[in-house]
């Protein structure tokens, strides 16, 4: 498995665990249709566009989108992010032949989506280094 | 017989007034039931719900997007015929498979769908 895959499925196994799924929020990747009816949802896109500490690994970003629901305050964005923060900050996967490392946080609010305006979005992000053999 | 009821008979009519203007457009509506994070994969459902609809061409048009080709077709259906529509969904006519793009603009009784495919 190459690098990019291996950081991928590192990344993306801790959406698939039990103690997520309890948190109850809807979370879907990049490039997936399906949540047109949701109010409420997060958008996982894992990009690895930094260089590694040899030629496999590499670095990059999380980029989490965040929809709330327009109209209602920011308070539920920041819920999550603590949320997120609970599940990815300074965490560490081991698989995949991989070492998978989360650094710290931070969000920017966007504001009313643009191409649903009944949603109101932020974005989560978090640097992420891969390391690899 | 209510206005509605009226206008949906005769949106009906016209359907089989215009012959073979209508082509038999095969319907193939497929549902997303998740994104499995473990498998990175999307679960669709594997029967997908399959109908013949009538649908009228008014317009072919050829565009380009970014380095591909695509061929965007706009079709009337009634609106009785699909009435959820998706971005799973598949429309196939004249030896051809479309999917759905935008705009899509419904008035409760007739649809003008903008269907696409890669040339």
């Amino acid at each position: 498995m190459g690098k990019y895959d291996a950081t991928l499925k590192n990344v993306y196994s801790i959406f698939e665990t039990a103690p997520w799924k309890a948190e109850l929020i809807k979370t879907v990747p990049n490039n997936y249709v399906g949540v047109s009816k949701e109010t409420q949802y997060i958008r996982v896109s894992v990009i690895p566009s930094g260089f590694g500490l040899n030629l496999a690994s590499t670095s990059g970003i999380i980029n989490i989108d965040i929809f709330i629901k327009t109209g209602l305050g920011p308070g539920a964005i920041y819920t999550i992010a603590d949320r997120l923060d609970a599940f990815l900050v300074g965490k560490s996967i081991k698989a995949n032949n991989c070492v998978t490392q989360l650094a710290n946080s931070s969000f920017s609010i966007v504001g009313i989506d643009k191409d649903n305006p009944l949603l109101f979005r932020a974005i989560y992000s978090i640097p992420f280094s891969n390391y690899g053999v | 017989m209510g206005y509605k009821s009226l206008i949906k008979t005769q949106a009906r009519n016209a359907f089989k007034k215009v012959g073979d203007l209508a082509v038999d457009v095969t319907l193939s509506k497929k549902t997303s039931s998740g994104f499995d994070f473990s498998t990175v994969t999307a679960t669709l459902s594997t029967t997908p719900d399959i109908k013949v609809i009538k649908g009228i061409v008014e317009k072919r048009t050829k565009s380009s997007r970014e380095d591909s080709a695509v061929l965007l077709t706009t079709m009337l259906f009634l609106s009785e015929d699909i009435p959820t529509p998706t971005d799973f969904d598949t429309f196939t006519f004249s030896g051809a498979t479309y999917n759905l793009d935008r705009p899509l603009e419904d008035d409760g009784y007739l649809t003008k769908a903008t269907l696409i495919r890669s040339q």
